[in-house]
């Protein structure tokens, strides 16, 4: 007879307690967070088809895999939740401007729980983050995961939110995400996933998952989007499709942001900090290999 | 007639696949396994039954007497460790 302390959990065990616990913490400092993704999808969007009884000869419908606990927090509010949770055993392994030229997520690792992604912004919502997030909190909702009240968003924002993130990772199950959320999705469904879309400004990103693109050639992030959802795309794609759509004051940002996460890339790559010499000896090859590429 | 107990309101529970069941109180954890009779002597507590010993002397077919002794501690180990709450008003002694 034992309660066993488990310093190695089973994958989806340690998801659904890492939501739980940041939606503790989340409550405990007065944080609105909204779980997404992973096991938040088998408990609302596809509850009813994993509950329905498997008609002999086809395939059991199987729970999603996930290997991290995804939540999305008002950008104003994403640093006291880092570190609310750092409070907590909670460690910081990749900053909001560390992971992607999007600059949207932070990655926090726990000696027991899986890692959990915050969220500032989702990329493909187009609407300013802060109203955005505002429109989704009022439309939540809590359900139990591990049998924790968690906010949850509405099921037409998730479906999009999923939706837009499978725009970017069409070859990584983005397209058997297209196929379980829009295509089998009924007519209603679609059409309320696209009115969360004209409202959260995402009909892009949405486009480029259902291959709808034609339809927004003449918007500012059509290229990035076009870039994205190509399979095996390039750095110097994305970058370019990131530049098309910022700005013109966004574009030192960006720049900077892209020279910092190609320095991070190379210290990886080369097992140890690289020089700044290095670094921009790195740069002078891209470049002029990219020059070249142009003639 | 034993103390009451309820399920703490801070408390995540998640069962794996091959039926092992996690409990963590929240936020900090730890998470822990509950194996063998602590799942049974924890379910029968966290359901507010008043007559824990009977009932999981019934689930394990021997004589309440035998094991009275060893629920009394995993209840007061589950107490100390936060996976179950006295209910107000008992004695969880």
């Amino acid at each position: 007879m034992t309660a066993d302390a488990a310093p190695l959990l089973p994958r989806d065990v340690a998801v659904r307690l890492a939501h739980a616990a940041v939606q503790a913490i989340a409550d405990e400092a007065g944080i609105t967070v909204l779980h997404i993704k992973g096991p938040v999808v088998d408990a609302t969007l596809r509850a009813a088809r994993l509950s329905e009884p498997v008609e002999e000869g086809s395939s059991v419908p199987r729970p999603r895999i996930s290997v991290d606990a995804d939540v999305l927090v008002s950008p104003e509010q994403a640093r006291a939740l880092l570190e609310a949770m750092k409070r907590h055993g909670w460690q910081l392994a990749w900053d909001f401007d560390e992971g992607s030229l999007f600059a949207h997520a932070a990655t926090l690792t726990h000696p027991h729980l899986a890692h959990v992604d915050v969220h500032r912004w989702f990329p493909g919502i187009e609407r300013d983050p802060r109203s955005a997030f505002a429109l989704l909190a009022s439309e939540a909702r809590r359900i139990p995961i591990a049998e924790f009240p968690c906010l949850v968003p509405s099921d037409d924002a998730h479906r999009l939110i999923l939706l837009l993130h499978a725009a970017r990772s069409l070859d990584a199950g983005g397209r058997a995400d297209v196929a379980d959320l829009w295509t089998a999705a009924s007519p209603d469904e679609q059409a309320a996933v696209r009115v969360v879309a004209e409202r959260l400004d995402a009909t892009v990103a949405l486009a480029a998952a259902i291959d709808e693109m034609e339809s927004v050639r003449h918007r500012r992030s059509y290229r990035l989007w076009s870039a994205l959802r190509r399979p095996g795309h390039t750095h110097r794609e994305t970058l370019m499709g990131h530049l098309a759509a910022a700005r013109l004051r966004e574009i030192p940002t960006l720049l900077t942001r892209f020279l910092l996460l190609n320095k991070r890339r190379m210290d990886r790559e080369h097992g140890s900090r690289v020089s700044v010499v290095e670094s921009l000896a790195g740069y002078r090859t891209w470049v002029a290999q990219r020059l070249r590429s142009r003639r | 007639m034993t103390a009451r107990y309820a399920l703490p309101t801070a408390l995540a529970v998640a069962r794996a696949g091959d039926g092992t069941l996690f409990v963590m109180p929240l936020p900090d954890g730890p998470p822990r396994a509950l194996n063998g009779s602590a799942e049974v002597i924890w379910e029968v507590a966290v359901s507010g039954s008043g007559q824990i010993v009977k009932e999981v002397a019934e689930a394990f077919e021997v004589a309440p007497d035998a094991i009275a002794a060893d629920v009394e501690v995993a209840l007061r180990s589950f107490s100390r460790l936060g996976l179950i709450e006295p209910l107000m008003g008992e004695d969880a002694s």
